[in-house]
């Protein structure tokens, strides 16, 4: 399993798309950060809590990044037809599919995390220039408990993701049933028509989860309950992508 | 030993768009240890999902399809080390090169770089090992697909159209390494449809149609069984020398400039006894002979092509 797990997480390494997604953070980040200092004057400038706000407005594209790395690591699997000759190797299919995912989620966890300290290092000498302020204790804590949230709700987008591209054999059906669920369901239907149901929606409960603080959106929902509940969510997406592989043909 | 057993093997597939198709319907089949076990049919027969079947990559609607004795999934796991297998296109990681891909896959088995490198000069890609997939031909990556199946130095080798994109030098190629691991006691089940190379590197074929077997056995017999045996006959003038056989009891019958007198070739002396005891001297005796193609044509008449697994 360690060796199947290497294995996976080497493809994804060389995977073109996420090289891109790496390439288009850090020069992105680069971008800001020569912006944030330059434009930095002393009746409008750049603070450490307006980075902290920046990280946690970075996180939601990162996710949603996370989410199509996931689908599109299976969907290319099966578009390339390389799941075929993996399972003439390995044929145990859930230890497959579990390596596979395993090896998603920890990458797109530790993209999340480095790629976001990156940002923050990219951003402070624009937040110093005329900002007295120092980072301290509390605002290292705080910004490294949501990244450190972020990258456990990163992880499991990318599981999610990674579970429907699986059911779908196609990148295509992960991004588009992503898109229907959380735009217009979720977005636009569930929570207006059925404002109970809102304790239970992925959106929401991600609110919750990376910004550490209850959201009167989702009533009665802790950090660890909202983060709890996404992670129930991504299991069981995950199984029932394990049940269809096991059970459909690869043909 | 069988390596492989077939028995009653069915499998249907069941679309929302096509409704149901009978891919393999009823398929026993035994292949011996050791030696090119020839799998034949036209397109749809039902070849490449018997081969899935087999490599537990379909699940079979009924029957069993057993490889070296193992059915299911943990058990093919166990076995697969043992195994080699090439299914219809070999499909690699397009932006990594032959030797990475190799790499990857060869560690599953703990197979090393020395092993990798070995069966890419085998198959003539060293000197492109380092490229991306990506950039290959149809005959390189099937070349690719070859040295994966190798790779394992496998005792079974299961190879559905190995020879699918090769030029002429890479078919011989192809055809010598096949002869190679049979005569180093490997098995070898090759699925193709070039019916001259069966021909020339089996040991024993099937043919199958519309998901069944209609021909099992070794090559000699199948070319045998498949026609009845005939002479070609050339002898002037051609209606005399007819109603002469006729009359003495030959089925015979003309075909152009000859007569067709069925046979068997080792009876030929009294077809020439007969003539020449009427004044007939033949310039031709020769027995027709019949081509695995004439035999596959022969059998797989009735194909529609619209069966089966595409």
């Amino acid at each position: 399993m360690t060796t199947l797990l290497l294995i996976e997480l080497r493809r994804l390494a060389g995977r073109r798309f996420l090289h891109l997604i790496v390439l288009a953070a850090l020069v992105g980040g680069a971008i800001a950060g020569i912006v944030v200092y330059l434009r930095s004057s002393p009746t409008q400038y750049y603070t450490i809590d307006n980075l902290k706000n920046t990280l946690q407005g970075t996180t939601v594209p990162f996710v949603l990044a996370s989410w199509l790395l996931g689908s599109s690591f299976i969907g290319a699997e099966w578009r390339a037809g390389t799941m075929t000759t993996l399972l003439t190797w390995e044929p145990r299919r859930f230890r497959v599919l579990l390596a596979k995912v395993l090896a998603v989620a920890s990458t797109a966890a530790v993209m999340l995390f480095v790629l976001q300290v990156a940002l923050a290092a990219m951003l402070l000498p624009g937040a110093y220039r005329r900002w007295p302020a120092r980072i301290d204790a509390a605002w290292l804590h705080s910004v490294g408990g949501f990244l450190g949230r972020g990258a456990a709700l990163a992880a499991m987008a990318a599981v999610i993701g990674f579970a429907i591209g699986s059911v779908g054999r196609n990148t295509a059906f992960g991004l588009g049933v992503g898109f229907v669920y959380l735009a217009i369901l979720e977005g636009g239907l569930l929570g207006h028509l059925f404002p109970a149901t809102r304790r239970w929606l992925l959106v929401g409960n991600s609110i919750v989860f990376v910004s550490g603080r209850p959201d009167p959106e989702v009533v009665g929902r802790s950090t660890i309950g909202a983060g709890l509940v996404i992670a129930v969510y991504a299991v069981v997406a995950f199984l029932i992508a394990a049940a269809v592989f096991r059970a459909r043909d690869v043909t | 030993m069988a390596v492989i057993e077939i028995e009653g093997l069915r499998k249907e597939y069941r679309r929302l768009r096509r409704g149901r198709t009978m891919a393999v319907a009823g398929l026993d089949l035994s292949v011996p240890e050791g030696g090119v076990f020839g799998f034949l049919g036209p397109n749809g027969a039902g070849k490449t999902t018997t081969i899935r079947c087999l490599l537990g990559l379909v699940r079979p609607s009924a029957g069993t399809a057993r490889l070296l004795h193992a059915t299911t999934q943990a058990e093919l796991a166990a076995v697969l080390p043992r195994v080699g297998s090439i299914v219809e296109t070999p499909a690699f990681f397009p932006a990594f090169s032959a030797r990475r891909n190799l790499l990857l896959l060869g560690r599953l088995h703990g197979i090393g770089r020395k092993s990798v490198d070995a069966v890419l000069a085998r198959v003539g890609l060293a000197e492109r090992a380092r490229d991306p997939v990506r950039t290959y031909s149809l005959g390189m990556k099937q070349r690719l697909g070859i040295a994966g199946a190798l790779l394992k130095d496998p005792e079974v080798l299961i190879l559905d159209e190995p020879a699918n994109g090769l030029d002429p030098a890479g078919i011989k190629e192809v055809r010598e390494l096949l002869r190679d691991l049979a005569v180093g006691g490997r098995t070898v089940f090759l699925s193709s449809h070039l019916l001259s190379e069966v021909e020339q590197v089996c040991d024993r074929v099937a043919i199958l149609n519309r998901g069944r077997a209609v021909a099992i056995g070794p090559v000699h017999e199948v070319l045998a069984g498949g026609q009845p045996a005939s002479l070609i006959v050339r002898v002037d003038p051609l209606d005399r020398a007819l109603a002469t056989l006729q009359s003495a009891g030959f089925e015979a019958s003309t075909e152009g400039d000859h007569l067709r007198v069925r046979m068997p070739p080792e009876d030929a002396s009294t077809v020439t006894r007969t003539l020449a005891g009427a004044g007939l001297y033949v310039s031709e005796l020769r027995p027709q002979e019949v081509s695995l193609e004439d035999v596959f044509l022969e059998l797989t008449r009735d194909t529609t092509g619209d069966e089966g697994q595409p």
